[in-house]
């Protein structure tokens, strides 16, 4: 479990979020939605411990997310960035293994078999096994980014943090990422995601946390605290919410702009 | 990662070759010696009874082999920690001078022939004056770069210095005496190995290997580090750690090649992107086998630099005139597979 106790977080001088108060549970899916500039990245990244908050604490099961050394903090959370990769041509084996540095703990840090073994298995389990020795570079948009989740469930952790996951995909592979990020709860695992897109939130979602104005707008069940007025008021436009029926009998909501 | 045996293979093929070219390179030279005198020279290390020229082992002991094995340490320093940097810095367009070590330690040496000092002291005071270089710049990136890319405030503060001491050294060539000064300064600076002695290769080997032993075995985690300070941090590498260490460890390895060698530029930016080409990025092969071909690529050009006119031609001339075209063959070769 994550904890977020009266936090006032930014940059340098200038405040992004203040009084934030906010409990993430393993297990489930939590998605965080706002307008560009909400402090979408500057939460998360303060989830992440890459942004030490001005005042308030970050726990982790329930111990501060600062007191844990760097190999430990990459066991309990681990982070899909948005695709950009090394300049260096490394393989998806190569690339999917460094998840599991954090898990070796010999003076040499080299991996062995078991190591290996793991990182195959993750690779296996997100259905990429085709392109394990494949240069990285040489992948398209959506391999890449599940060689980054596959990477990132190598590190074994309580909580992944995808940032952004979807945002430069096609359609097909929005699917697939959101396929996987449920296949990823479905294994224990927070999945904790950043996202410009409500319908994701609405229909993926277990948690969705609302930022606007500098601060946490609302947090809860996707049903419970979205609806057309208040994706409105959060993007700034005028956006009505259509429960659409699909041909597999189930109704989702969908986002029109009016 | 793991180490396939392929890439065994290649580095000990690359290690036989660096050998193998080092006793090819006793041959060469104004002093002409037969080859097979050289080896009846080896020979006499195991069998006391081997006869040999007199003459033979006076070049090749005094004069050659100080000068083989510190081209063989120059290049292979040189090319470890260029391939460190690029690793580290994610540009493959870095090169060891990119923190100002080479632009110190040239101020460094000008000031000691200025101060008419010896040849060891030129050096000392050449090697203080590079890690002197890299501690003011790493210094003013941490001042400046709180808010920026650590990396870029590093590149940047190292411009800064490189042009500060290269303005100090025009300097000291504006006051240099121009009929002896001013020429050793600029001949120290063009780089070069005639003046090598054994004595002063001590340091540099015991640091050269030290080095290559620390930064092969922190492979993995450069390799890591070049998804990027934040990717780097999450899969748990303790960046800062690892970037001062890799910083401090290819400050020491650069000043010592630089303060004997005087400035040797493009080896340690070209010879990354032939190991990267021949064994692939994954540090803990590529930083050993840069060390080799780097090694074998400064012996080679050495031998031109000594036999291909009857002035020796200073090194930082040849690598550039021999590198510039290579490295346009490399880039055409693996444009957009870096």
């Amino acid at each position: 479990m994550i904890q977020l106790q009266n936090i006032r977080c930014g940059y340098g001088k200038n405040v992004i979020l203040s009084d934030v108060n906010l409990t993430i549970d393993h297990g489930k899916l939590t998605c965080l939605l706002g307008r560009n500039g909400a402090g979408k990245t500057t939460l998360f990244k303060t989830i992440l411990g890459m942004l030490q908050p001005f005042e308030g604490t970050v726990l982790l099961h329930n111990k501060s997310l600062h007191s844990y050394t760097h190999k430990e903090l990459a066991k309990k959370i681990s982070y899909v960035p948005q695709v950009h990769g090394s300049p260096f041509s490394f393989t998806v084996l190569d690339i999917v293994l460094m998840g599991q540095y954090a898990h070796i703990d010999s003076f040499l840090g080299i991996p062995n078999k078991k190591h290996k073994a793991i990182a195959l298995d993750c690779i296996k389990t997100l259905g990429i096994y085709n392109l394990t020795h494949k240069h990285f570079s040489k992948l398209s948009g959506g391999e890449k980014q599940m060689v980054l989740i596959a990477r990132a469930m190598a590190q074994q952790p309580t909580f992944i943090a995808m940032d952004e996951p979807t945002s430069n995909l096609d359609l097909g592979n929005q699917s697939t990422v959101m396929q996987l990020a449920h296949l990823l709860k479905k294994q224990g695992f927070g999945v904790i995601m950043n996202t410009h897109a409500p319908e994701q939130a609405l229909n993926h979602a277990d948690h969705v946390v609302l930022l606007q104005n500098g601060g946490i707008k609302a947090s809860g069940k996707p049903y419970e605290i979205i609806n057309s007025k208040v994706i409105s008021e959060v993007y700034n436009t005028n956006i009505e919410l259509v429960t659409a029926q699909a041909s597999d009998g189930k109704s989702r909501l969908v986002c029109v702009h009016i | 990662m793991q180490s396939t045996k392929s890439e065994i293979v290649i580095i000990g093929m690359l290690l036989l070759t660096s050998i193998c070219v080092a006793i090819i390179s006793l041959h060469f030279g104004r002093f002409t010696i037969a080859i097979n005198d050289i080896f009846l020279l080896l020979k006499s290390f195991f069998d006391k009874n081997t006869l040999y020229p007199e003459t033979v082992k006076t070049v090749i002991l005094n004069i050659r082999l100080p000068r083989i094995l510190a081209a063989f340490l120059v290049g292979g320093t040189l090319s470890l920690t260029g391939a460190a940097y690029q690793g580290m810095f994610r540009n493959p367009m870095v090169s060891p001078s990119i923190l100002g070590v080479s632009a110190g330690a040239g101020f460094g040496a000008a000031l000691g022939i200025l101060l008419a000092l010896q040849g060891f002291w030129i050096q000392t005071l050449s090697f203080l004056f590079g890690i002197g270089a890299v501690l003011v710049v790493y210094s003013l990136s941490l001042v400046t770069g709180r808010k920026y890319d650590k990396n870029l405030t590093l590149i940047l503060s190292g411009m800064i210095i490189t042009a500060v001491f290269t303005a100090l050294i025009s300097i000291l060539k504006i006051v240099a005496d121009p009929n002896n000064t001013l020429p050793a300064i600029e001949y120290w600076l063009m780089g070069g190995l005639s003046g090598v002695q054994l004595g002063n290769l001590q340091y540099i080997a015991i640091l050269s290997f030290a080095g290559l032993l620390f930064l092969s075995l922190s492979g993995w985690k450069l390799d890591i580090l070049s998804f990027g300070d934040e990717e780097a941090k999450s899969m748990g590498i303790n960046v800062r750690r690892l970037r001062f260490t890799v910083i401090i460890i290819a400050t020491l390895l650069t000043a010592s090649a630089v303060s004997i060698s005087g400035i040797i530029g493009w080896v340690g930016l070209l010879v990354p992107h032939i190991a990267r080409m021949l064994i692939g990025p994954k540090n803990v092969v590529l930083l050993p086998a840069s060390f080799l071909i780097g090694a074998i690529f400064l012996l080679i050009v050495d031998d031109f630099s000594r036999c291909i006119s009857s002035i020796e031609i200073p090194l930082g001339i040849t690598t550039a005139l021999i590198g510039a075209p290579f490295f346009i063959f490399i880039l055409l070769k693996t444009s957009k597979k870096v």
